[in-house]
């Protein structure tokens, strides 16, 4: 069950190298949130029940539910579902994000750790590094969040990866949730209409001289 | 006290926000320092207790819970005056005052913190505190340093937090409180430790403003007010500081302590060499200001990296700089004001215009460009001379000779804003000199300290490093 949902988790993030619109980055966010919920429910279902509520919950609710939705109602659903500029052709991407997972399996079991569970640790290191790669091959202000997003999910996951029995590692990553919902949801989502096509070349103000 | 110390700062927040007049808003900050006194007088009083608790501060703690209660007392009287020559609406003078109560009991909760994954989330809530700070004059340069800021330092931040997993891998999922985990540090896995300071590092630097996510911190200063710049070169840049020896605190028990040394001398060299070019670039004197920031984060890392010679400089350099610049980020805000600009091409003879201004941005100049009697003075002579005994010699001389690039950019680009006729600058406003007493007696602390060691700040410096290995 579990590397069924940690496949399918990395399914998400080859889909994500690709993606074009704007929509089905917010559906694969949304679609890594659900595995995670179910990877929470699967990996932790042993610990106190209301501390597995809460983590189910959160996991449920701001990954799943509102995330997606603000995102959807801020951005796609007033700029329209647009194509999202890709920088790097995808089928360029594609190899280096296969790459990635490739180093990430190699890491993962170089560094065999009894403290650690592989199948975990490699989907979270794929997702850390996948992210940077959204990051740095994308101009647009959304995809940059899609990236931010898709590191936090690897964040969580590493944190399962380690936390069955270390709860309080868990919810440093749930309250890390937390603050990223802050971060996407706060003001600024909104505000940063004002740069029409949230184009990072927009925000080349600040400058030295 | 630290119970009380949080429930007073939520509730003076939600009287912020509910009262949003600007004297009940600005007197209600001034009640939070009342609180903030208390809690440093109380933490200084039984700092050297045993205690269990996930918040209580050691005697590095102690000196920055100081540092951060002089600075904001400042800060939040300076901002009492940016916000009425603005004309600020009362929504964002309260948005303001309430973030900025958010963000100093964020970074004192980061002093006081016991427990690796308390100073995480206190670091996380200073990032969006911080944010909001930034964000405080709502224009297109201020939403472009927000949204930047916001963004790369939560990756910091969430870095950071890799580390923190990567350290309870290595400690067998030891509890993260700090003396438990010095207690498991020999038994440590050395793959995962270094990892791990590697995230932490690299996370942390958006703090402390040094390589690799150092361009934010410029950016932040830049376009916030100036008395947020302040906080943000002193009380910020202390909790980068102290979130890094936390770690280095643990891990300085393995057999690491050599590679982390030489990372923290790369990382302060990079630093050292990247402000060198930026400043030299520049013509913004908020930003010629961060960028010497930078270059003293790098000199406290180098100071460092030099083991048991280095830890007493560099705490001392971080302490007396927080002083140094702020005093000067304060004093830069009113010539803003002066000029309407910080621009080095339209402003110009500030000495006719502000002779007491002049002399705290001189007094000021003296202290950070390292001259006697500067407290940095002595504390970069300390550094060179611990250098030479660890052998560094080629250090030595490529830290002289990027620091002349400071002192001939911030010494040619300041004196010609005093002192030179500019017929580009307008005059628009004359700052009362009541205003630059308060820079002044910071400064001034700064040049005494190359004259006089209180000892009282010698011996907490010498108790903080009790902690690191002989």
């Amino acid at each position: 069950m579990i590397s069924l949902l940690i496949i399918s988790f990395g399914i998400t993030l080859i889909y994500l190298s690709i993606a074009e619109r704007m929509r089905t980055y917010n559906t694969l966010i949304a679609l890594q949130g659900l595995m995670l919920f179910f990877i929470t429910y699967v990996e932790l279902k042993n610990i106190d029940a209301l501390h597995l509520l809460l983590i189910l919950l959160e996991t449920l609710i701001v990954k799943v539910i509102v995330l997606p939705y603000f995102i959807h109602r801020l951005l796609i659903r007033k700029n329209g579902d647009r194509p999202v500029a890709l920088v790097v052709p995808g089928y360029i991407s594609l190899t280096i994000v296969s790459f990635i997972f490739l180093l990430s399996f190699l890491v993962s079991y170089l560094l065999h750790d009894d403290q650690i569970q592989v199948k975990y640790f490699t989907g979270a290191i794929a997702a850390i590094f996948t992210g940077l790669y959204l990051i740095i091959v994308h101009k647009q202000v959304f995809t940059h969040m899609m990236g931010y997003l898709t590191i936090e999910n690897g964040i969580f996951l590493l944190s399962l990866a380690i936390g069955n029995e270390m709860p309080l590692t868990v919810n440093l990553a749930v309250l890390l949730d937390v603050f990223s919902s802050v971060l996407i949801l706060g003001l600024f989502i909104n505000r940063l209409e004002t740069f029409s096509s949230l184009d990072v070349d927009q925000l080349k103000d600040l400058k030295d001289s | 006290m630290v119970t009380t110390y949080f429930i007073a700062a939520g509730l003076v927040i939600i009287l912020i926000l509910a009262f949003q007049k600007p004297v009940i808003s600005h007197g209600l900050v001034f009640i939070f320092m009342g609180f903030l006194t208390a809690l440093c007088i109380s933490q200084y009083g039984r700092f050297q207790q045993p205690d269990d608790a996930f918040l209580k501060a050691d005697a590095l703690g102690i000196i920055f819970l100081f540092v951060t209660l002089i600075i904001s007392f400042f800060s939040a009287g300076h901002y009492i005056i940016y916000a009425k020559k603005r004309t600020q609406a009362s929504s964002v003078i309260a948005i303001h005052n309430a973030s900025f109560v958010v963000f100093v009991t964020a970074i004192t909760g980061v002093f006081l913190s016991t427990h690796i994954g308390m100073l995480w989330a206190f670091l996380e809530a200073s990032t969006l505190s911080g944010a909001a700070l930034i964000y405080h004059d709502r224009d297109k340069l201020s939403l472009e340093a927000t949204w930047k800021y916001l963004f790369v330092s939560s990756i910091g931040v969430t870095l950071g937090f890799a580390g923190i997993m990567f350290l309870s891998i290595a400690a067998h999922n030891t509890p993260n409180n700090i003396q438990d985990l010095v207690n498991v540090a020999p038994s440590m896995n050395i793959g995962w430790i270094k990892t791990s300071f590697i995230f932490v590092l690299t996370g942390f630097s958006v703090k402390m403003g040094v390589v690799p996510l150092f361009t934010i911190d410029i950016d932040a200063k830049d376009s916030s007010p100036s008395p947020v710049g302040a906080m943000f070169s002193g009380p910020l840049m202390s909790v980068g500081f102290v979130a890094i020896f936390r770690f280095y605190q643990i891990y300085a028990h393995t057999s690491i302590l050599a590679w982390m040394n030489n990372v923290l001398l790369i990382t302060g060299v990079a630093s050292l060499f990247l402000a060198a070019v930026f400043i030299l670039k520049t013509n913004n004197f908020k930003r010629i200001l961060a960028y010497s920031s930078m270059e003293h984060a790098g000199l406290i890392l180098i100071a460092f990296s030099t083991g048991v010679n280095g830890y007493l400089v560099a705490i001392l350099h971080c302490t007396l700089h927080a002083f140094a610049k702020a005093g000067l980020f304060f004093q830069i805000g009113q010539v803003h004001r002066t000029f309407q600009s910080k621009i080095e091409e339209e402003c110009g003879n500030y000495f006719k215009i502000s002779p007491v201004g002049s002399i705290v941005l001189l007094a000021g100049l003296l202290a950070i460009v390292a001259m006697p009697p500067s407290g940095l003075f002595m504390t970069e002579f300390l550094l060179f001379k611990s250098l030479m005994i660890s052998g560094e010699w080629w250090i030595v001389f490529v830290v002289m000779f990027l620091l002349c690039f400071f002192v001939y950019a911030i010494v040619k680009k300041f004196f010609t804003m005093i002192f030179i006729y500019n017929p580009n600058a307008q005059v628009v406003e004359h700052v009362h000199s009541f205003e630059s007493i308060p820079p002044l007696l910071m400064v001034s602390f700064v040049l005494v300290f190359g004259v006089v060691n209180p000892d009282f700040l010698i011996h907490l410096i010498n108790e903080a490093i009790q902690v690191l290995p002989k």
